[in-house]
Order: C-alpha cells, then structure tokens, then sequence
C-alpha cells in the first residue's frame, strides 16, 4: 500500500469482523444502472463509467464461461459476436435481470477501482435502486453487492441520489421535484426535509426510446436496425418537441422484405413521431406526480419548476416538452448523467448526516 | 455575490431580449416562470430568486430561448463535475465464478491465525504471571546487601537490643523464606520484626558466602521417583527424572531455581545444610528459589 490515508479508521473499528479485509478498501458509491455503471470512490470522486454489459465467452467441449469483456470492450461487441460469445446486459428495466452476471461484473468494477491486490476487497457500498423495485429486487441488488465482496450494502433510492446529485436542496423545509430519466426507468421523485413524499417510477428510458425507434423504422420502412444504431440515431437527432429545423440522418439496415442491407434516410420529424409514446408515458408519470403532491409542496414546485437529470434529459427539447405539459419551469441539471451516482457519493461522504436517506428494506 | 455566475449576466440577458423585441411577460410565458422571476433574473436580485442551482437552469434555459451561449453567462468552475480517473477494463480471461476456493478459505485461516497468536499471548501471559509468583519465596532478603561478613554474636539478647540482632549462629537452616517461625529467641514478643529478619539473615548469610565465587552443588536422593529441575544463575539447567534411591548432585552458581516434583519424598541436602522443602510444596511440587 502506499501512504494513502483512509478517512474511515475510527468508525471501522467497531464492524469488527470486516476490519483487516476493509482496511484495504475504499468505500464506494455506484449507480447501477442499466445503460452505465458508474462507481464513485470515497474522497476521490468518480472514478469509473463504463456500459453494463459483459462478453461471456463459452470455452471448449466443457463448456465453460469465461468472462471475455465488460464495459465499452465488450458493449462494442454488443450484436456483433461470434456463436460462442454472448454480450450480455445484466440489467432491465432497472433492476437486476442476470443475477450471476451482474455479480460478476460489479466485483469486476470494484476490483478496478482498488489498486491493492493483497486482499480481495471488502468496501461499504451505496448502491442505488429504482424506487419502484420491488423487495425481491432490491434484495437482489443488495445480495449481488454483497456476493461481489461488499462488506455492507446501503441502499439508495435514485430519485433521492438524483436530487441530492443535482444539487437540490434536499434537507430543507422545500418540496423539490427530480425527474430522473435513465437507462431503463424513469423516476420522479418529490422530496423535503431529507425524505422522499412521491416517488413514481415507470419503466421507461433510454431503451425504450432506441426500440421504438427500431419498431418504427421495420414498420414504416420495413428495415431492420440494430440496438445500437437506433442508439446512434437517437442521440444524434432524436428529440422530444418539434423544433424548427428539421434533421435527416442516413441510416443503415437490413431489408425485411428483400434480406439485403439498405441504406435510407430519416427525418427528425419522424423519429419525434416515434419517441412520442414512450415520451407520453414519461409525461404522464409526471403528471401524476404532481397530482399526488401535497399543496405546499406544489407552491414550491410551481417556483422553482422540476430538474431534469439522468441520460434521458440530454434528448433534444425534453424539458420544453415537460414545460408546455406542466405549465412549470423545468431545468436540467449541470453533467445529467452523473447526477445519480454524484448524489449517492454525497451520501457516502455524509453518511452520518445524510443517514435519512437510506432505505431499509 | 456572484453565485458562479458571471458578473452581469442580467444585464446581457435583458439587452438580448430588447434586441429581439421580447417583453418580460412575453419570456415568462415561454419559461413558465413568473414575469416577477424575469425581473429578478436580469436584476440579478438573489433575494427574489430561488437557489442558485435553479437560477443556474433558468439562466440556461432563458439563455436558449434568445440564441445566446449559456456557458458564458455561467462561470464553469461553479457546476460541472468530471470523471477524474476512468478505468477501462481489458479484461480477457476472467473465470466466471471467480475463485471461490480463495474466498472461503481467507477468512478461517485469518480466524485461525488469530487463535493461535491468542493462545501464545495468553501462555505466556500465565508463565510471567507464575514468574512473578517465585520470587515470593525469596522475601525481601533477597534484595538486601549482604550482610556484614561477621555478625556480632550477641550472647544476651535483650528487647532493647539494638536491630541488627543475629540469631546464635548455626541453627538449623530453615529455607530462606520460612514460613514466620521465628527462631528461638527470647526477644520474639516484644519485637518480632527486627529479629525475624535477623534470624532470616544468618542462614543466608552462612550460605551466601561461597556464593560470591564458587559453584554451589547440591545433592537430591529421593525416596520415590522425583522430577527435578534446577536453572543456576548462569542458566545451566539441569532437569531430569531422580530414581528412587538414587542420588544426583547438582553444582552451578547461584541463585538456583527449583522445581522439585514429588517434593514430599525427596531429601534436598544443600551446600551441606538439609533444606526442608515442605513449606513450598504446593499440590506436589515444589518451587523455590536458593541464594
């Protein structure tokens, strides 16, 4: 080891049991997140962003896995892989849906992120859930922390991550309202006084959005498009609220009808059209949200408006779309995509003042 | 004040609104705030405004409406969070399932360790505490300087005798610490403590004599089988098991360190004196300790 000092000694003693082991750890705050992980270090800030894939190669007569890639390595293999490679996204819809490969990959991240090799590492983690995971699913989460070597799990909800991320005055005696649009869910959250009021969380995101541009396009176009173009498309002209300059964009895929891969060309206008439904859905969520707010709350909301954060508010216009639906200001937090994993890294470094924060089960 | 924001940014938000020929209401209505709040932003009036993390997102998004580039209105430095360090990962040739093998097997071997180095801390805790328990045999003598090398005789002790009072000299020699026997002396109920030390000195003082320069040697014929164990100041040792009839003499210099099993059947003749080692037996063993 080197001469690093780890701000966590005095209250280490007492979890008796992990202290050798955690002496070698930093403590870790991580968005598990469909589309990324990102990984904040105790007092170093973020260290890791990498896509939640992982390559599974399958070895020899025996069969045997072995993990190939995990990260951008292996999300450029993603639609690409030869028979005995499966490129793998261990999470859906927010939650876990391969709980091995998920396991693996997280010891696979805090592995990364700690430089001794002495020890296998055993940190306290914060880890964040969609705040509409079920138990089961939470404890999955939790159980796959622990199976990749965490000594304690701390869960988060993400609506509160988010809030705290983007710098909302959570503790205050204010109703803030977060919108947080990621990978697979999205969450909305009103929080005060350090406690979450409303929380809603649908499942829709970043990848409903590529799929109903893959839906649209082998409907309207009869072509078919792989997951990452669609992903390609969407950031580079999808957008949430018909602008005045209309984009075209040449796209590549396969003929349904024919079997050849074609090339054509897509309008912004069209791929607005196709984002429409499960934008409607975001919408609606929000709606309901502030619905279910208590008054008080919504006189504060109606000043300072809602904050976008998460992947999803960097779609073109999204707040202007929330903002003509809502009749409410809406902004968009400073570097959305980190906002979840930099809130829960707040959390981690407050952990004694920000223990409200935590969910119990 | 300035909130990460750079100074006059109301201003140039006001002037670029003029030039596209928008009123504040007009603003307002786009941004879905009040025209109030339009009026605190280009006033730059803090107190009107909530916190700056919000005023930062309508900057922004007022800034947009009038084509204007929000990032020189907001000073970089205020919001904006990188990614200090990214780890890529190569990663070839990872085991699913890790190494089970060495995950279980850290965590006994740690607890096994840990045992054993408590088990050695706490004999070695008991043996000093044993230690520290001998000396007791020596009593406060044995930290004495000698004496002096001849003792007057006092024929005719008397209570008002002065202290150091010897006993008449050859008794028979109890061990050094004998349990408080006093010796026959006439003076015993008026001052006991004096003479006793008095009496204790004598003994030694006979034994003591040779001891400054010469081996000690002395001789162990047990009755029944004996275990016996001698260590001299030098640290020679001597332990063996003594037969009974047998007889074994033992030499080194002193102090010595005894420890005599089957104490009660064992004759201990030492420097020519009988040494009478019931006082130390404890159980069957005898510890004690010889100037």
């Amino acid at each position: 080891m080197t001469g690093e000092t780890y701000p966590y000694q005095t209250p280490i003693l007492q979890i008796m049991f992990g202290f050798l082991r955690g002496y070698f750890s930093t403590d870790l705050a991580i968005d598990l997140g469909t589309a990324n992980t990102l990984i904040y270090v105790r007092g170093r800030g973020i260290v890791l962003d990498e896509p939640s894939v992982v390559a599974i190669r399958h070895e020899g007569p025996t069969g045997k896995k072995v993990i190939q890639a995990v990260g951008n390595e292996a999300k450029q293999m993603l639609g690409r892989t030869p028979g005995n490679i499966q490129a793998i996204r261990p999470m859906k819809d927010g939650v876990i849906a391969d709980f091995n490969i998920t396991e693996q990959m997280l010891k696979f991240f805090i592995k990364k992120v700690h430089d001794t090799r002495l020890f296998h590492p055993s940190p306290r983690i914060i880890i964040c859930v969609p705040s509409g995971a079920t138990q089961v699913e939470r404890r999955a989460i939790r159980e796959s922390a622990i199976g990749a070597g965490a000594r304690q799990v701390f869960l988060i909800e993400e609506p509160m991550a988010a809030a705290i991320g983007a710098g909302l005055p959570v503790a205050e005696a204010t109703g803030s309202m977060v919108v947080d649009i990621g990978g697979g869910t999205t969450e909305v959250g009103i929080i005060s006084l350090g406690g979450v009021v409303y929380t809603a969380s649908v499942r829709v995101g970043g990848d409903k959005f590529d799929e109903a541009i893959i839906n649209y396009i082998r409907r309207n176009y009869g072509m078919l498009i792989g997951e990452s173009t669609a992903e390609q498309i969407k950031k580079e002209m999808g957008s949430a609220f018909p602008g005045s300059e209309v984009r075209e964009m040449e796209v590549k895929g396969r003929n349904l009808a024919e079997g050849i891969p074609r090339s054509f060309t897509v309008t912004s206008n069209e791929i607005l059209e196709a984002l429409t439904e499960p934008l409607n859905t975001i919408v609606s969520a929000v709606k309901s949200a502030l619905e279910q707010t208590p008054p008080e709350l919504a006189a504060d909301i109606a000043e300072k408006g809602m904050m976008l954060t998460g992947g999803g508010a960097l779609l073109r216009d999204i707040d202007r779309l929330l903002m003509e639906e809502t009749g409410l200001p809406v902004i968009v937090a400073d570097d959305p995509l980190t906002c979840v994993v930099r809130g829960s890294g707040r959390a981690l470094e407050e952990m004694d003042r920000l223990s409200t924060v935590f969910t119990n089960d | 004040m300035s909130h990460g924001f750079e100074p006059g940014f109301g201003a140039t938000l006001a002037a670029a609104r003029e030039a596209k020929g928008l009123t504040r209401n007009e603003v307002a209505e786009r941004l879905k705030l009040s025209p109030r709040q339009i009026e605190a932003l280009e006033a730059e009036d803090w107190a009107a405004l909530p916190d700056p993390v919000f005023v930062r997102g309508f900057v922004r998004n007022y800034a947009r409406l009038l084509d204007l580039d929000a990032e020189t209105l907001i000073s970089r430095s205020a919001g904006g969070v990188t990614v200090t360090q990214t780890i890529t990962a190569p990663s070839a040739g990872v085991r699913l399932g890790g190494s089970p093998v060495a995950r279980w097997l850290l965590l006994p071997l740690l607890l096994a360790a840990l045992f054993v180095g408590g088990v050695a801390a706490l004999y070695t805790w008991l043996r000093q505490g044993e230690d520290a328990m001998l000396p007791l045999n020596q009593g406060p003598q044995a930290t004495e300087p000698p004496p002096a090398p001849a003792p007057e005789p006092v024929t005719e002790p008397t209570p008002t005798a002065s202290p150091p009072v010897a006993a008449p000299a050859p008794t028979p020699i109890e061990a050094p610490a004998a349990p408080p026997r006093p010796p026959a002396s006439p003076t015993s109920a008026a001052e006991p403590a004096p003479d006793r030390q008095a009496a204790m000195r004598a003994p030694e003082a006979n034994a003591a004599e040779p001891a400054a320069s010469t081996k000690v040697s002395m001789r162990f014929s047990p009755t029944e089988d004996a275990w016996i164990q001698v260590v001299d100041s030098q640290g020679m040792r001597f332990s063996k098991l003594v037969r009974a009839g047998a007889s074994e003499v033992v030499s080194g210099m002193p102090p010595f360190k005894l420890v005599v099993g089957n104490a009660a059947n064992v004759n201990l003749v030492y420097n020519g004196h009988n040494i009478d080692l019931k006082p130390f037996i404890g159980e069957k063993v005898a510890r004690l300790t010889l100037e």
